[in-house]
């Protein structure tokens, strides 16, 4: 039988976490990130397109698809941030899982190469212009975004007392954006 | 040994690829570093995690660096989210 998920040693970063943010805190975030990527699964096992093949690493996880169409490969991008918003409807019964999948929702909306908002980005215009238009289209978009969050990130670190974190992930995504050339 | 990723999802190494005279492939330098096979290796990762670890216990400061006050900050808008919400919805109901 064939293994269909693999746990990447990168995974166990996040237990490094626990000695800078507290446990609760880690523990919502990804039960939240769970329920998301679990949106995408459902989305391709409705679409009769399982993903083969699942790696969890620091990073996320990454699914191995058999071969999407772009309306299928939008509907599944979509799905993951479908639910985290979704989620906040929880924002009554527990806010911190609300609030946390809200945020995570809409920051994998972001139209940068690599997360949900650039795939969705770049399956829509798929659909509707030439693909190398598309492409440029989208990178263009994903390295303006990146610097424009590269900015918020400063302004977070150094105005809003938020300590390093929003600065590094700003560059992480820049360096995304900048060299993923397609997804 | 430098693994990449072929168009086709499959791997082969640089060495492999010299041998058998295959066109170069551009590989990103980003690439070429999160592809060696120590960045497979659970040793290497539960190193850095103790790591970690012990930079968080041994530098307290190093924590407000990071996160400066993010997780009070979450909290806090949590509970306000929710205040208002239970205002809304005590506006709504008769």
């Amino acid at each position: 039988m064939t293994r269909r998920i693999t746990v990447h040693p990168s995974a166990i970063l996040w237990l490094s976490v626990l000695g800078y943010l507290s446990g609760d805190t880690l523990g919502i975030f990804l039960l939240s990130a769970l329920l998301h990527e679990m949106g995408h699964a459902l989305a391709l096992y409705a679409m009769k397109k399982p993903p083969a093949h699942i790696t969890v690493s620091f990073s996320g996880m990454a699914m191995e698809t058999p071969p999407l169409g772009y309306r299928d490969e939008l509907l599944a991008a979509a799905s993951g941030p479908a639910v985290s918003l979704l989620l906040g409807l929880f924002l009554p019964l527990w806010p911190k899982l609300g609030l946390y999948s809200v945020i995570l929702g809409l920051f994998n909306l972001l139209p940068i190469c690599g997360l949900d908002g650039g795939r969705i980005l770049r399956c829509l215009l798929m659909l509707r212009l030439p693909e190398s238009t598309a492409e440029r289209i989208c990178g263009a978009g994903g390295i303006l975004t990146a610097l424009l969050l590269l900015a918020l990130g400063g302004y977070l670190t150094v105005y809003h007392d938020l300590g390093f974190w929003p600065l590094a992930l700003a560059g992480a995504l820049l360096y995304k954006a900048l060299t993923t050339k397609a997804l | 040994m430098f693994w990449f990723r072929l168009k086709g999802g499959s791997k082969t190494s640089v060495l492999c690829r010299k041998q058998h005279n295959l066109a170069p492939v551009h590989i990103h330098w980003g690439e070429v570093i999160f592809m060696h096979n120590v960045f497979k290796s659970w040793l290497f990762f539960t190193a850095l995690l103790l790591l970690f670890l012990t930079l968080a216990v041994t530098l307290p400061g190093l924590s407000d660096k990071l996160f400066g006050s993010t997780e009070l900050q979450l909290d806090a808008a949590a509970q306000d989210v929710n205040r208002q919400i239970q205002e809304v919805w005590a506006n709504l109901t008769p």
